[in-house]
């Protein structure tokens, strides 16, 4: 059965989007919707309801910068409800000139970006091929195999909180390291780019990345003599002291199941005006549910009970076996759109804390239920260190979580490198070598040679502008013929300021079929559902 | 205040009689039944304001007794009387609007629960919904109680 193919087109770029709309109709011949929206607070969520887009352009080029608070929030919000994560959203650009608000964007629920004056064809050929099918096709690009160099990617991660004694960050790279390595923002004569890791979580809080660590602060002792690899307590409570006024109270959090996605709008609105947040879940998944509730523990659930739905009487069941199996946890359950009684649902399910509602679920209820709750538990939600958090928009909340990898293939197009780390797919990361782009991470679109234990990983690059375009392929044309010894700075400099050796900079199709003997053609990519965006294994 | 008229359904009659002396007095009319079909025949014959109801029948179970009730839009209170292992039968009771579940063999709260079925059967009280404040007030007393425990 073919799926008319749903695509959502933020801005008011009219050259643009007939150029997306021709493209459709290339591609689709006519089992297609696409849209053209402007933005307004909520519109990403109305969006979805009314169109079920798998893919979203959004255009930063073309819209006001303070509208841009409230479009990350929605889409972080929006990212990390399951039923949604599988949307690809695109940013557009017509200035990268220090990758901050690109940074803001791709931690905030984004996965690819491109920057106007590029090259449309490629750029929509990637988007819409990873948006309906969740795979990217094959590349006729010059490629330098076999470079095995060592190179430092940066990913994309966030602080979430920070407090007196500690900061929390939220990033897609899972470490059971003791530290991990990254600059931080917020102290300008810090040096530090190590960091001791105090917990670690395989969820998140805020952003719609996988995982979330709380770090500490690299504090002098009392004997230490200070340095810029250290610092001292009073520091971050000046910090915190001095940015009051632009830094949000920390929150604490419940869940609520509901296939309902109208309810985000309220939600997303709740959390602007309350110090709690909810999340949402429009089905069960029981191994990510397990995950979350046990590392969580949220102390209140709403569940909206929908017989035709995604959250039937058997769900509940299942979730509340799930809460069986997680030690010292024993959340109230509120259980709406049901007509049986509390009492008979305690019994049935065996689970004291259940309160039910024939109505359905409204935010008024989850905002009146919630503040009661919490008023009666303040001592146990209020912290002897308070932490708080930095706005969406705060340049200073960006970290570039550090890994080494082995690059072991690049076009100007895609990358390939090995890892000891699980990294999701989708996720995005920065290069700074051989030009600073982002990458990311998606299904390989061919096989790649094993090197086990390590994992092999491919990423496209995008972000690019016209002119970093031309130097990485300028580079990737001088180490075809002269490998690189090692990839830093000066090496980089070096070989792009030589001679450019006189070769066709793209071999032809045929001759990369016959290279790899390969049997698709271009045509033949499969439409499959994307896939969510969790740990792969290798 | 009105009495509501009350039905006991259980195929053992030995349980029936004893339900029906204890419970005689909460209700205007007591009728009784030994299984689901002679259930659904009184239901059809008088007005019933609140089912006692074995869970476990032959014939035609608690269950399929009230999803055939439900199907009919008779929202009428169903107090179940379960056994050891009727876990599953109860999961799906609930489905269709369960009022209570009681242990057999105890007695010892049926007539409380009684009366609040049979009252929320004479108000109508279960096709209106309760209000904001009750809820709150409901709520409010679950987070004492299990405070207090």
């Amino acid at each position: 059965m073919n799926m008319i193919k749903s695509a959502i087109y933020f801005g008011s770029d009219q050259e643009f989007f007939e150029k997306l709309t021709k493209t459709f109709q290339q591609r689709f011949d006519g089992e297609f919707r696409l849209h053209q929206l402007l933005y307004s607070k909520t519109q990403i969520v109305q969006s979805i309801i009314d169109f079920s887009p798998s893919l979203i352009y959004f255009d930063f080029s073309v819209t006001p910068s303070d509208q841009l608070e409230s479009i990350l929030t929605e889409s972080s919000y929006l990212k990390r409800i399951d039923s949604y994560k599988p949307i690809l959203f695109v940013g557009l650009f017509d200035d990268i000139s220090d990758f901050t608000t690109q940074s803001l964007i791709f931690t905030s629920g984004f996965q690819w970006g491109f920057v106007k004056g590029a090259d449309l064809e490629e750029f929509f050929r990637d988007t819409l091929s990873l948006g309906f099918s969740g795979e990217v096709g094959p590349s006729f690009f010059a490629r330098a195999n076999g470079i095995n160099k060592k190179l430092d990617l940066f990913f994309c991660s966030s602080i979430s909180s920070i407090n007196n004694k500690t900061f929390s960050i939220e990033s897609d790279i899972y470490s059971d390291s003791s530290k991990l390595s990254f600059s931080l923002p917020l102290f300008k004569d810090l040096d530090a780019t190590e960091f001791s890791i105090t917990s670690h979580l395989e969820t998140s809080f805020l952003y719609p990345l996988t995982d979330s660590y709380e770090l500490e602060f690299p504090f002098a002792g009392p004997w230490d003599e200070l340095s810029s690899k250290n610092m001292q307590h009073e520091t971050v409570e000046t910090w915190i002291s001095c940015n009051k006024d632009v830094l949000k109270d920390s929150f604490s959090v419940m869940k609520l199941f509901s296939a309902r996605l109208p309810l985000a709008k309220e939600l997303i609105a709740l959390s602007e005006n309350n110090d709690f947040r909810v999340e949402m879940s429009t089905c069960l998944d029981e191994r990510s549910a397990l995950k979350e509730l046990s590392q969580k523990k949220y102390p209140l659930i709403f569940i909206e009970i929908n017989e035709f739905g995604n959250f039937k009487y058997d769900q509940l069941a299942e979730l509340i076996n799930l809460l069986r199996k997680i030690q010292d946890y024993d959340p109230f359950l509120l259980i709406f759109n049901t007509s049986s009684k509390s009492e008979a649902l305690q019994k049935a399910y065996g689970h004291k804390k259940i309160l039910s509602f024939q109505q359905p679920l409204s935010s008024e209820y989850i905002e009146q239920f919630t503040k009661k709750f919490l008023e009666k538990r303040k001592a146990e939600f209020n912290p002897e260190f308070p932490s708080f958090l930095l706005s969406q928009v705060d340049p200073r909340r960006l970290i570039d979580v550090k890994i080494e990898s082995q690059i072991t293939s690049l076009t100007e197009r895609e990358i390939t490198f090995t890892s000891d780390l699980e990294i999701p797919m989708y996720s995005v990361f920065k290069l700074e070598l051989p030009v600073k782009s982002f990458v990311t991470l998606v299904p390989p679109n061919r096989e790649l040679d094993r090197h086990l234990p390590l994992k092999h990983y491919m990423g496209i690059i995008h972000t690019i502008s016209e002119l970093e375009k031309q130097k990485l392929r300028k580079f990737i044309n001088q180490i075809l013929f002269k490998p690189i010894s090692v990839f830093s700075k000066e090496e980089v400099l070096n070989i792009l300021n030589q001679k450019t050796e006189k070769i066709s900079p793209v071999i032809s199709k045929e001759e990369y079929l016959l290279e790899k003997n390969e049997k698709k053609t271009q045509q033949d990519f499969k439409l499959m559902r994307p896939e969510i965006k969790g740990k792969t294994k290798l | 205040m009105k009495k509501g008229n009350l039905l006991i359904v259980d195929d053992e009659s030995d349980i029936v009689e004893n339900i029906k002396i204890l419970l005689n007095d909460l209700a205007a009319e007591v009728f009784t039944a030994c299984n689901g079909l002679e259930a659904i025949e009184q239901i059809n014959k008088h007005q019933i304001h609140c089912i006692v109801c074995d869970i476990n029948m032959p014939i035609m179970n608690g269950v399929e007794l009230i999803k055939a009730i439900r199907s009919q839009e008779n929202n009428v209170p169903f107090i179940f009387y379960t056994g050891h292992g009727n876990q599953d039968l109860m999961m799906e009771a609930v489905k269709y609007g369960a009022f209570d579940f009681l242990d057999k063999p105890e007695l010892s709260n049926l007539e409380e629960v009684v009366s609040r079925g049979l009252r929320e059967g004479t108000d109508g009280s279960s096709d209106l919904q309760m209000s904001d404040e009750t809820y709150l007030s409901e709520y409010q007393k679950l987070l004492q109680s299990l405070e207090k425990e």
